[in-house]
């Protein structure tokens, strides 16, 4: 059962998490299990309608930096143990992630990469152009000038972990409301004191912002300004087919992935460098356009002319979060007691929330927060404190 | 008049076929009635909507997977074949899930076989290739060749990527659309998945009106439903403006004014200053126990089988259950072709069309109610009714009649994808067939509109707004409220 | 004599009583209802199924159908192959600042 609380909203919680995607139920469940009670979870849609139930579901390791790579690996081993922890099937399959390039420019710095993740104990391997075949036998090699692959990278379904997390959470005495909305969040004395709903009042001294592409005017409401920039990235599905395609595919070069679902579909997408992104003014909006599915099919069968005869089956847009250095912002901020953020993914919020959530809620209970937590926070922009990644896909 | 024979290839066999028709229905001549089975379940399907909207009759053709054969003509050497279930225990399975499913509820796949770690992943390796529907042939990167969709050119139809922009679009040549393309300002373009403008019912009344002796005159609603019709097509021969797009489809909408229509594989984008949606309605079979029993159909899929698809129907036995102007007309076009037909007439009205009926000696079954529809071997449907009133449930006589084909008739539904697409409110409204645009709040324009973001205005007439046919009329720009 | 099943989906075999058991699970959003039953996800991507789905969820949660929100129908409305789509010319970018959905 996932029963969703149809009662009337509490009057008091010792923590308020706002948003119902996989930040907000992962950060639930784990508090929980850190053992704080009365956990409220308020969503103003239905659990995962916001980027978490958008997004491609694709999870990787091959990351640039150490702090990056180390993340993405805790999340990679909790991913491999989900669907046992949970109970729920969250249908990860690692099936790899391949990374191609077009660009002789991009060589060094992947085989830079690869042998980091190495160090990392991160299984990566580069390979040649022709190595990539035997990977993904119908690959148009002709215009690539080398690859990456790391065979423990993979996918799982957003809506299976959101469904399976808000069990564990239900299990755990979590009250999740859907069509929830906040309306603002009052505190003073530099505490959180009540965060305001269209359904009522809840006394806390907890709020944890966890409100994806809405997380910048959630902080607003108490004060907070965060330099997140939202951005459309559209997302492709095709018709539903017998397994024919392994890995996860991505191209540094012109930012396509595509990648075939546990249901046999292909899901995919590719950027739009005409979308506003960082420089430019927020771009809040979920429709679909016929550029995004014209640019796809082209660079598609730039790689995989085999896709050709495949039908798209539908396309749909999603809101990326975006920061300055495409790196999450984590923790509180000084002054302002009880009042905690997880988001700015840039688009990897689905990889990174598990991990970023029990860390979140370690840091939440005991007070303490570890190193990433630390790197991460909100003042590393105005120190200047950046450590972006080499390579921004996806 | 003889014409040379078809042959393609089925599964092993050979099989002649009138050349012109479909695939799907060049097989269920040939008494191939299944044409797929359910991925869950493995249930057959064959024909049921006939018309390129639903799933039933995906087919792999000449090695390309998920080919819609209701939409496909016959040419000549062609491999058709039904798509496999994936791997040996695949089909098995499906039996156990199909007669157990009391035992596997809804959604067991996320909560069983999820510890430990291994057996989760072995679930997961075991479960892959069952999942998918076709299969994409391997081999090479070269692109596979796509199979004509039909061999006839299009005749003077534009075929440029992008057709620009028009003032007006109208999107359905019935005649609510006819009408309003009619009287449209500006540059007009009309589609219609037809040859010739006059919409769904169209090809069926003619095909009556041109018997000797023929029975329109004693069916008043469909003489009149047919004048209706003619009478939109002269009004808009007197436009020497308009562009007439045949045997196009309208398959997307991008916000806030764009099309992309298809005319076989040719794709075309049109933008729009104001849409006019009159592409009328889809077939409804109902929720009844059997509903997805291949032979099921509506009667669009009638028309569309009969008169553009020639379906060999002489002699063979056709149940006709519902209500409304399609019974009659489903009915009357049967009665042209040497099929055997029985009529149950459901819910009230058609008393003047029933007494029509009984002067013709139709055979007709009134008072009784569809309790569920099973197969009886390949192709051959068993129909079980109640008499007396929904609700007489066990307490009523009950009766069956077999048949090789089924037409429920009732309350078409509006055809809303594109709507939506494009921006549009839409409400569930059952009494109109399903979900179309809310009535417009101003009371002077007793249309169904939308204002779509950009400006442009979307009217959505006809069927396509819950119209039953030929009774009541609500037009763009005011023309015909009877 | 076993009746037969009552289909609310044929694409992806959906049976009524599926569809309400879910309901009972929790998943009271025709959206949620979608992504967990596969109810509208097939081939046809809804055109067979989702009115009755929303008429049917209309009637669990004892509200009038017109409450009912319908699921985001994506474009396109009939599958389109990579290769069709690539014969088009990708339009120029919208320059609509869009809005909250």
């Amino acid at each position: 059962m996932i029963p969703l609380s149809s009662g009337p909203i509490p009057a008091t919680a010792d923590a308020v998490i706002i948003g119902g995607g996989v930040n907000g139920l992962t950060t639930a469940r784990e508090l929980a299990r850190e053992g704080l009670k009365n956990i409220v979870i308020l969503e103003k849609n239905y659990i995962g309608s916001g980027s978490t139930g958008r997004c491609g579901g694709g999870i990787r390791q091959q990351w640039t930096t150490e702090e990056n790579i180390r993340l993405a690996q805790e999340s990679v081993a909790m991913y491999e143990n989900m669907s046992a922890e949970l109970g729920y099937q969250v249908f990860f399959r690692q099936g790899g992630y391949l990374m191609i390039t077009e660009s002789e420019d991009d060589l060094p710095a992947l085989r830079d990469a690869v042998a980091l993740q190495n160090r990392c104990d991160v299984p990566t391997e580069f390979l040649q152009p022709g190595e990539c075949l035997k990977l993904v036998p119908d690959l148009d090699v002709s215009h690539l000038k080398g690859a990456t692959f790391c065979p423990k990278d993979g996918t799982a379904y957003p809506f299976a972990v959101v469904w399976g997390y808000a069990r564990a959470c239900h299990r755990a005495g979590v009250k999740i409301f859907i069509r929830s909305q906040v309306t603002g969040i009052s505190a003073d004395d530099g505490r959180i004191r009540t965060v305001h709903t269209d359904r009522g009042d809840i006394a806390t001294e907890r709020v944890i912002n966890c409100a994806g592409p809405w997380a910048r005017s959630i902080a607003a409401m108490v004060g907070v300004q965060l330099p997140n920039k939202q951005e459309r990235h559209e997302i492709m599905v095709s018709e539903s087919l017998k397994p024919f395609l392994d890995p996860m595919v991505i191209s540094i070069t012109n930012g396509i992935y595509f990648s075939q679902s546990m249901r046999g579909e292909i899901v995919g997408g590719i950027g739009d460098p005409s979308e506003p992104g960082l420089n430019g003014p927020s771009h809040f909006d979920t429709r679909s356009q016929l550029r995004f599915a014209v640019r796809f099919a082209k660079a598609l069968l730039r790689y995989y002319p085999r896709a050709g005869q495949v039908r798209m089956m539908r396309q749909w847009a999603g809101m990326y979060d975006v920061t300055p250095d495409h790196r999450p912002i984590l923790g509180g901020v000084p002054g302002l007691d009880g009042y905690y953020h997880i988001c700015g993914f840039s688009g990897h919020g689905f990889m990174l929330g598990p991990v970023t959530g029990r860390k979140m809620a370690r840091y939440i209970s005991t007070g303490q927060p570890d190193d990433i937590i630390t790197s991460l926070s909100l003042d590393r922009f105005e120190k200047g404190d950046l450590k972006p990644d080499a390579f921004v896909v996806g | 008049m003889p014409s040379k024979k078809v042959r393609i290839h089925f599964e092993g066999n050979t099989l002649e076929c009138r050349p012109g028709t479909t695939v799907a229905a060049a097989l269920w001549e040939n008494g191939v009635r299944h044409l797929s089975h359910s991925p869950k379940y493995g249930r057959p399907r064959g024909l049921t909507c006939a018309r390129g909207h639903c799933t039933a009759c995906l087919m792999r053709v000449d090695q390309i997977p998920n080919v819609r054969t209701c939409e496909l003509t016959v040419r000549e050497g062609m491999e058709v074949g039904r798509q496999e279930a994936g791997t040996f225990y695949a089909a098995p399975m499906q039996k156990i899930l199909a007669t157990g499913s009391a035992f596997f509820p809804v959604g067991f796949y996320y909560k069983w076989f999820t510890r430990p770690p291994f057996l989760s992943r072995l679930f997961l390796d075991g479960i892959r290739p069952m999942t998918g529907v076709g299969r994409l042939p391997g081999g090479g990167s070269r692109p596979l060749a796509l199979p004509p969709v039909t061999e006839t050119p299009a005749s003077g139809a534009p075929t440029a990527t992008d057709l620009g922009r028009f003032d007006t679009v109208v999107v359905g040549a019935g005649p609510s659309g006819l009408h309003a393309a009619a009287t449209a300002t500006g540059r007009v373009l009309i589609l219609d998945d037809h040859r010739l403008p006059g919409g769904q019912r169209h090809g069926a009344l003619r095909r009556l009106a041109d018997q000797p002796d023929s029975n329109l005159t004693r069916f008043p609603v469909l003489k009149s439903l047919l004048d209706r019709i003619e009478k939109a097509r002269n009004l808009a021969d007197t436009r020497d403006d308009l562009t007439f797009l045949e045997r196009t489809k309208a398959i997307a909408g991008y916000h806030p004014d764009r099309l992309v229509l298809r005319r076989d594989d040719l794709l075309q984008t049109v933008q729009f200053d104001n849409l006019v949606w009159a592409a009328g309605a889809l077939d409804t079979l109902g929720l009844f126990p059997g509903n997805d029993t291949p032979g099921v159909i509506g009667p669009r899929a009638l028309y569309r089988l009969l008169v553009r698809d020639g379906l060999g129907i002489e002699g063979r036995q056709v149940l006709v259950i519902g209500n409304g102007p399609d019974f009659w007309l489903s009915a009357a076009l049967l009665d042209t072709t040497g099929a055997k037909f029985s009529l149950v007439p459901t819910g009230d009205g058609g008393g003047d069309e029933i007494s029509a009926a009984v002067d013709l000696q139709w055979p007709l079954n009134t008072g009784l109610t569809l309790d569920g529809i099973s197969e009886r071997g390949e192709g051959r449907l068993q129909a079980s009714f109640v008499a007396g009133s929904p609700g007489a449930g066990e307490a009523g006589t009950r009766l069956s009649m077999e048949a090789d084909l089924a037409v429920i008739c009732g309350r078409g539904k509006p055809a809303y994808d594109i709507l939506y697409q494009l921006g549009a409110n839409l409400k569930l409204q059952p009494d109109l067939g399903g979900f179309t645009l809310p009535l417009s709040d101003d009371p002077n324009d007793g249309e169904y509109v939308a204002v779509l973001s950009g400006g442009s205005r979307l009217v959505a007439i006809g069927e396509a707004c819950g119209d039953l046919p030929g009774r009541h009329h609500i037009s763009a720009d005011g023309v015909e409220k009877p | 004599m076993s009746k037969s099943k009552v289909f609310l989906c044929c694409c992806e075999d959906v049976t009524l009583q599926e569809f309400r058991d879910a309901f009972t699970e929790g998943f009271t959003e025709l959206e949620s209802l979608k992504r967990y039953t596969g109810v509208g996800t097939g081939f046809c991507q809804g055109k067979g199924c989702l009115s009755e789905a929303a008429g049917e969820l209309a009637a669990l949660r004892d509200i009038p159908p017109c409450d009912v929100r319908l699921t985001n129908i994506r474009p396109p409305a009939e599958p389109l192959t990579f290769a069709q789509l690539a014969t088009l010319d990708a339009p120029d970018p919208l320059d609509d600042p869009g809005s909250d959905t």
